[in-house]
């Protein structure tokens, strides 16, 4: 983990309010692994005043880049910083996602929650590993991830306004690949309810191995504050533990985060 | 280092006047990878309580204007964990560590205070009298002048390490607070603790909070911290230790002239973790430009008689 002032390289909008920023930062790229975020000073003013946590969104050469949805004052504060301007930035931070061995990789990304997921997909891809990208979104304004994405790469989509007949949701896409009894690790970004429906298809199962990253309002992004709670069980330990997303996280095996929904 | 920035909390020698605020900081180990931890002038831990503390459900922490409200409610792993997993670590620092105790009844800070007072590698205690954020507890003993009274007159007894009391700024008369801490044996006060405040989310037309209310800090908070430590200085001589949303060597250069010997920065490691090394170097060009040979001489400053 460490600080860098990061020269932005590109800062433009891909899709309608979602925005690539690219940085020149070879201290966080030769640490980062997929899953870990970066957390984003906004600038020199105290308001807003903290920083914002972006997951890495590819790491490559020297730089790494986030992938970004405006959705409030802080995301459109960094929407109007140029290409040539620095930005302070601090990781990489957290625990990403643990490559397992298995013989299949499922990513499954819930818009913009599929940022971390690409990352991956080339990290996959770089080792040689089988894996199918799916992708979940409410109209199609995240189909753009494709042309980021391993052009080789297996990828469906869902959309929830879709006619009757086609995939709405992203389990309608996975249902079908999960009749195989091979051993295989899901990878999983998105909303909490995404997280739940996954569960409810291969929970319990023991040739499915889930992860899932935690999104939670974070303050310091370093461990300290201890703002980021998570609620986890860990067997055999019967009382649930308080960890933090931002270190012990983000993410977690599914199991230990909602165990106690199966 | 450099010697002008000396400062002394009662028989607690510091090399600079900035402390890490409670809470905000952990034990200082995540911290270790962006600075060295001995450019502080000393650490003061998360606040520790008797058993351990899972802290409030729900959201947290929140963002609002130039501030944040937390309600934390004092998540902790307990004494035990911190004596056992904890000092290893804090005594091989050369500096000053100060732990910040909490509790529900006096009975909890006695025995908080019996078990850190034979700790070497503890300094001093600070005694949170103040946290919001705690159902039970806490502010209660804060809001009433008898019992800080009390409180600081059972603690007297159990130790002789400096005793530095934290005051709440939820209250509508702060000096007559902290002349209770002084007449019972305090060695030092510290302020100002969260400001007790909240958050509606308006579309699920609920507080935002878990907790419901929360602690507000950082800037948003600095004049009123600032107005606080000034009040407080007029009325007792034991040193201040000031704090509340210092972001730049200006409010820490502030809050010496207004009366305190030391300050504390909190929510601005958020933020800007160097942020100490910044102050520092800003109230050291600040004293030779105004000709300060020591910290010492510019505390309370600003409470020179103003010219006609
Ligand atoms: C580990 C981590 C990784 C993330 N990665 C990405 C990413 O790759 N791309 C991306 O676009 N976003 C990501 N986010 C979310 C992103 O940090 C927030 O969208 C951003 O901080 C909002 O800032 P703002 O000032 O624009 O919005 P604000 O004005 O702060 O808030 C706008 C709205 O978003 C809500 N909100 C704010 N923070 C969060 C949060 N952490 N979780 C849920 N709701 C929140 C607010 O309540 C409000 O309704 C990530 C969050 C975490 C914790
Ligand atoms: C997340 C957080 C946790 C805190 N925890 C404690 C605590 O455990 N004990 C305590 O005495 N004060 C605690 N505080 C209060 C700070 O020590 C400090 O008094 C206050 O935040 C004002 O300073 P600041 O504006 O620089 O943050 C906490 C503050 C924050 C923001």
């Amino acid at each position: 983990m460490l600080q860098e002032n990061a020269i932005i390289e590109i800062n433009r909008q891909v899709a309608p309010g979602i925005y690539y920023l690219r940085l020149e930062s070879p201290g966080i790229f030769s640490r980062s692994h997929p899953g870990q975020f970066i957390h984003i000073n906004l600038g020199t003013t105290y308001d807003p005043l903290l920083r914002r946590p972006m997951s890495i969104f590819n790491a490559e050469e020297d730089r790494i880049s986030v992938l970004y949805q405006v959705v409030g004052r802080g995301t459109e504060i960094l929407s109007r910083f140029n290409p040539g301007a620095s930005l302070d930035i601090i990781g990489p931070l957290g625990r990403g996602f643990e490559i397992k061995e298995k013989s299949r990789h499922f990513l499954l990304g819930g818009g913009i929650g599929s940022a971390p997921l690409v990352y991956l997909a080339h990290q996959l891809h770089r080792e040689n590993r089988k894996a199918i990208f799916f992708l979940g979104m409410r109209t199609e304004e995240f189909l753009f991830l494709k042309e980021f994405l391993p052009s080789d790469l297996e990828f469906y989509f869902s959309q929830e306004n879709s006619p009757a007949g086609h995939p709405r949701l992203i389990t309608d896409l996975l249902a079908p690949h999960l009749e195989s009894p091979e051993k295989t690790a899901l990878y999983c970004c998105g909303p909490e309810g995404m997280y739940r429906q996954i569960g409810r298809l291969c929970g319990g199962k023991n040739h499915f191995s889930i992860q899932v990253s935690i999104d939670r309002r974070m303050g310091c992004g370093v461990g300290t504050c201890l703002g980021c709670a998570v609620k986890v069980k860990n067997p055999p330990r019967e009382e649930p533990e308080i960890v933090r997303a931002c270190v012990e996280g983000p993410v977690f095996p599914w199991g230990e985060v909602f165990a106690n929904e199966l | 280092m450099n010697s002008k920035l000396k400062t002394k909390i009662g028989s607690l020698q510091l090399n600079n006047p900035l402390l890490t605020a409670s809470g905000t900081y952990g034990n200082g180990k995540e911290f270790s990878s962006f600075l060295d931890l001995h450019s502080w002038g000393g650490l003061v831990t998360k606040g520790l309580t008797l058993d351990s503390r899972t802290g409030n459900s729900g959201i947290r922490i929140v963002e609002t204007p130039a501030g944040i409200l937390n309600s934390i409610g004092l998540q902790n792993p307990g004494i035990e964990y911190f004596l056992r997993e904890e000092i290893p670590f804090l005594e091989k620092l050369e500096i000053p560590v100060i732990a910040n105790i909490a509790g529900r009844r006096i009975r909890d800070y006695e025995e908080l205070a019996r078990r850190l007072d034979p700790v070497p590698a503890v300094s001093a205690l600070e005694v949170n009298v103040s946290c919001p954020n705690v159902r039970e507890g806490g502010l209660a003993f804060g809001t009433n002048p008898a019992l800080i009274y009390e409180i600081t007159s059972r603690l007297r007894v159990i130790t002789d390490k400096p005793l530095i009391i934290k005051l709440t700024p939820n209250v509508t008369d702060v000096g007559a607070i902290a002349l209770q801490a002084e007449k019972a044996g305090a060695d030092a006060v510290s302020l100002i603790n969260t400001l007790l405040g909240m958050e509606i989310d308006i579309e699920q037309k609920k507080p935002l909070l878990g907790n419901v209310v929360g602690g507000l800090s950082g800037p948003a908070v600095r004049p009123v911290a600032l107005r606080m430590i000034y009040q407080v200085y007029r009325q007792i001589s034991i040193p201040i230790i000031g704090m509340g949303g210092i972001t730049r060597g200006e409010d820490a250069v502030a809050f010496i002239l207004a009366g305190a010997r030391a300050v504390a920065l909190g929510t601005v490691n958020f933020v800007n973790p160097r942020a100490p090394l910044e102050i520092r170097e800003y109230i050291l060009k600040y004293m030779e430009r105004h000709n300060f040979s020591s910290l010492n001489s510019m505390v309370g400053l600003a409470h020179q008689e103003r010219e006609a």
